[in-house]
Parts: structure tokens; C-alpha cells; sequence
């Protein structure tokens, strides 16, 4: 099978602090004094390698903090490894923040136009998508109002359905998986998985272990920035509740 | 690590290319060329956003100068008995494209740091920030230019040709303010305090650049001043606007237009190549 995105020895890491006048005074201070030096900077990501293949669900869980998001971040191109390199073919789109862009003073369809233009949508490619996006969206009678009169449930409405008005090939997803209200929630959730289901490839950041176990043919489970598991959805989640032992060859790159 | 891709069939691109210094001018055209409408989509917003909300709308681009030029002429004119019959219409000019310059300058600046939300959920190239900055304040810039349209008229000033120095005077300063903003707008997603500092420098240079007065003004005496009131690169812009305006000869000497594009043209150069290979840096800190 294909690769589409090749994760290769990536590591990422923060500055913790800013240069300038610290860094001197740290000097001045490890003249005086021999105490070891505090890092300068946080890995978020160590040595972390996966092969996701065309047509794959992997999910990907962990504590807070462990370097999910980030590691999504990095596949998509907001953060650029300090060491290794991230390789991929198709277009890849992250499913992060679902209002950028998100303007109170102008309309609700101004908002969607330019939100659509920075995913990346031609004006043209807009109009078609407009008629969908209203539908889905429920909000026909308030698209030319502007959005600071929106609830924050109409305003989360219109961006989920702005966002995932086109199916992309790659399809990188952090916990965006139901909005709004109760019965927008599980029409959201609805099209996420339609969406998951149609797309060449999918990662999918989630806590919700239920959902993983549907959808995801492999899960990857972080831990302080490294990979600690990777395999079938029951045994990793196992792992990650401390009820089974890892299988120690965790960078081996077995299809589950 | 190899680079070797190991891979036969996939032809995997690498996220986040790295262009070499020499290829950053034209990875920086590209991403223009590539981002129109996400680029045409953030101006119409800036541009109208910013009046969207007040009673007046457009009209404060056109008022704002015309009541700052006012207090200036109510000083230089009544009080100091300033005697150019054209001052009025000098110091409107000379505000409006400062204001133009100090906030593209500024909004460029600080193009990193006010889109940390932005920036942290979705890749596209974040020179983006700047361009639309700029290209944001000059529509508003053109807007408030039709003020002159009156005082032309009023003044019975000639209308041609001229014009055109408007175009080249405004076109400088954008190109001076991107290229310095695209500049120092990594350095100042690390430190904010370069947006402090030329905030106090874009207004200490509302004094020291011909805004509020113009070269003509200078006592003959002091002719010898001349040459160190031209190193300021923004002095020549300032005043094609003016000849723009009134149809004046433009009076600068040649070396110091070509100074002044010169400058303008190596900053944006310098700013593009500063931005592409730092900014990936920067946004680790916002």
C-alpha cells in the first residue's frame, strides 16, 4: 500500500524562554554558581516515526500534554520539526479550530466566504458550496445578519459546516467531533464519520475511546512526547488504562 | 538520516519546505500568486470591518485627516502665520500618507503575534498577514485621498498628468513599510518590544518627516540641513504626493529618488528573505 504521510524521526521542540537579556544573565549566573542550567527549551516530540497508508484511520490518543495536537500540527505544516522531516502526498486538511477567520462585524456569509477562501476555496468553488453549507447549517434566515449576533452554538454551526463542506484527501482531525446543539451534535458527529468513511486517510486526535474502537484501524498512543504503543484499537486502549503491557517493538511498523 | 526517498511509487513532498536564501523571493511570489482570494478575502474584511460598526462608516477615513489637518492649520496658520496659501492642502496630504505608512508599518509588525490564534490552527503562508495588511490600508488610503478632490477644485489647481506622482508616492511607502514590517515581524513575535519601539518611532517620524511641513519651508538659510532631511527614506514619497497633488515640479535631485526607491526595493528583498527563513522560528514563541 501507498504511504501518503511519512513521519520520519520527527522531534519538536518549544523555546521556553526568550533570548535575549535571560540567556546573558543565565551565563552570569553558571559563572557563579555550578548549579545545572534549567532547559532552554521543551521537546514536545522525541524520534516520533509512522507510516500512515493511503486509505487508513489512525487514531492517536494520550494524556494532555503528551504531543497530540502538536503532532498534528507538525503533519500539517504549522509547526516545522527541529529535527526530522514530515513527507506527504494529497492534499492534507487539519479539522482544528472550526471558527478562524470568524469576524463578529460582518455577515454570516462574509464570515463563511472567507473562512472558505483561507481552507483554501476559490470564490467560484464557494458559490457552489454555499447551498450546502446553509443547508447544513440551519441557518438560512441569519446568514445575512452579522455574527456577533449569532449564539455561540449558531456561530459553531456555521463553522463546522464551512469546514467540512469538502471532502479532503487527507483528513487530520483534533477533537472537533460534535457541536452545537443536541440534535446538530449527532448530525455533526454524523457527517465527521461520513467524512472519515470517505476520506483517502484519516488521523484522529479523540479521548473518545468508544468512537476510536469504531472507526480507526491502527492507534498510536503517546506518552510524554514519544510513541509508546502503536496497534489494534482494543489492545492500545488497554495499554493506555495500564491494563496490558505494550508490545515492547512499538516503533515496528506491523499492520494491525 | 537520509533523505533518500524510500519510497518508489509515492512522491512525497516535504511539509514545510525550506527554500535557500536565493529562492525566497520567489517562494514569497508564489505564495502570493497561489493565496489570491484567501489574500482579496482578508483586505475586503480588514477594510471593512473597521467602519462596519460606526455611524459614519467611510467617512471617518476621509474626516480623521481632515480634522487632524485642521488643528495643524488652526497652529501653523493663525498662530505661527504660516503664509503658504497651500498649506492646508499640504498637511492633509502629507497626514493622510503618513498614516498610511505608519500603520501599514506597524500593522506589519505586529502580523505574527496579533494571529497566534490563527496561526496555531491552520498552515498557509504567514506573509500573508502583512500583505493584507498593507493592501488593506491602501484601499482605505485611496478612499481618503478623494478628500483632495474638493481643495483641487477650491484651489483651482490643475488637473493631469501629475497624478501619477500619487501612485509612485504611495506605491514607495507600501513597499518601504512591507519590507520593514516582513522584517521585524518574526523578531517581534519573540520580543514584543519592537512594536513598542516603532510605535514611538512611526510618531517621532510624523515630526521629523515633511508631514506637518514641507521642504519648501525651510529657511534658505538652513539649506544645509537639506541633505540630512533627505536621508530619511520616506522624505521623497511625502513629497510626490504633494506634487501629486498640486502639480508642482518635483524638485528632489534625481540620486535622491532613485535613494529613496533603492531603499524601499532593498528592504522589501531583505524583509522576504529575513521573513521566509525566520518565521517558522517565530511562530514557536506565540
Amino acid at each position: 500500500m501507498t504511504t501518503v504521510i511519512d513521519v520520519d524521526e520527527v522531534s519538536v521542540t518549544f523555546p521556553l524562554s526568550r533570548p535575549g537579556l535571560n540567556s546573558i544573565k543565565r551565563k552570569m549566573a553558571n559563572m557563579f554558581t555550578n548549579k545545572e542550567l534549567k532547559p532552554l527549551q521543551r521537546t514536545v516530540l522525541t524520534d516520533i516515526s509512522l507510516n500512515i497508508k493511503q486509505g487508513e484511520v489512525l487514531g492517536i490518543i494520550g494524556r494532555n500534554g503528551c504531543g497530540k495536537s502538536t503532532l498534528l500540527r507538525a503533519i500539517s505544516g504549522i509547526y516545522r520539526p527541529s529535527k526530522g522531516l514530515v513527507r506527504s502526498c494529497g492534499q492534507i486538511f487539519l479539522l482544528a479550530g472550526i471558527r478562524i477567520g470568524f469576524t463578529g462585524n460582518l455577515t454570516g456569509r462574509e464570515n463563511a466566504y472567507l473562512y472558505g477562501s483561507i481552507l483554501g476555496h476559490s470564490r467560484e468553488r464557494m458559490d457552489e458550496l454555499m447551498a450546502g453549507i446553509i443547508e447544513f447549517s440551519e441557518l438560512e434566515e441569519y446568514m445575512d445578519m452579522p455574527l456577533r449576533t449569532y449564539s455561540s452554538g449558531m456561530t459553531a454551526r456555521l463553522g463546522f459546516s464551512v469546514a467540512t463542506a469538502v471532502q479532503p484527501e487527507i483528513l487530520l482531525i483534533d477533537e472537533v467531533l460534535a457541536v452545537g446543539d443536541q440534535e446538530f451534535k449527532e448530525r455533526s458527529k454524523e457527517r465527521i464519520l461520513e467524512m472519515v468513511a470517505n476520506a483517502g486517510t484519516v488521523v484522529i486526535v479523540s479521548h473518545s475511546f468508544g468512537m476510536l474502537k469504531n472507526v480507526c484501524d491502527r492507534i498510536v498512543l503517546l506518552e510524554n512526547g514519544c510513541i509508546k504503543d502503536v496497534g489494534k484499537p482494543e489492545h492500545i486502549i488497554e495499554v493506555y488504562h495500564g491494563r496490558a503491557e505494550p508490545s515492547l517493538n512499538s516503533s515496528s511498523e506491523e499492520k494491525g | 538520516m537520509t533523505e533518500m526517498t524510500t519510497q518508489s511509487e509515492g512522491e512525497l513532498g516535504v511539509m514545510y519546505p525550506s527554500p535557500s536564501i536565493l529562492a525566497s523571493p520567489i517562494h514569497f511570489y508564489r505564495n502570493i500568486v497561489q493565496n489570491k482570494s484567501m489574500i482579496a478575502n482578508f483586505v475586503r474584511r480588514d477594510v471593512r470591518i473597521g467602519y462596519r460598526n460606526s455611524l459614519l462608516g467611510y467617512v471617518w477615513t476621509v474626516l480623521q485627516p481632515l480634522l487632524l489637518a485642521g488643528v495643524y492649520y488652526f497652529v501653523f496658520t493663525i498662530i505661527a502665520d504660516q503664509e503658504e496659501e497651500l498649506y492646508p492642502i499640504w498637511v492633509l496630504i502629507g497626514v493622510i500618507t503618513w498614516q498610511f505608512f505608519a500603520r501599514s508599518l506597524n500593522g506589519s509588525i505586529t502580523s505574527i503575534s496579533r494571529n497566534a490564534n490563527m496561526i496555531k490552527l491552520i498552515y498557509f503562508p504567514r506573509e500573508i498577514f502583512a500583505l493584507t495588511t498593507v493592501g488593506s490600508n491602501a484601499i482605505i488610503t485611496s478612499l481618503s485621498l478623494l478628500v483632495i478632490i474638493p481643495f483641487i477644485l477650491y484651489y483651482d489647481l490643475p488637473i493631469g498628468l501629475h497624478f501619477l506622482w500619487l501612485l509612485a508616492g504611495l506605491s514607495i511607502s507600501a513597499v518601504m513599510a512591507l519590507g520593514i514590517g516582513l522584517m521585524l515581524a518574526p523578531l517581534n513575535a519573540v520580543h514584543g518590544d519592537i512594536a513598542h519601539l516603532f510605535q514611538f518611532i512611526t510618531k517621532a517620524g510624523f515630526f521629523l518627516s515633511p508631514v506637518m511641513w514641507t521642504l519648501r519651508m525651510i529657511p534658505a538659510s538652513r539649506s544645509d540641513m537639506l541633505n540630512y532631511i533627505l536621508l530619511n527614506p520616506m522624505v521623497v514619497p511625502l513629497e510626490m504626493m504633494r506634487c501629486g497633488v498640486d502639480g508642482s515640479e518635483f524638485q528632489i535631485e534625481g540620486v535622491w529618488i532613485a535613494y529613496s526607491i533603492g531603499f524601499a526595493l532593498a528592504s522589501l528583498l531583505l524583509g522576504v528573505i529575513i521573513f521566509i527563513q525566520s518565521e517558522w522560528k517565530a511562530v514557536k514563541y506565540i
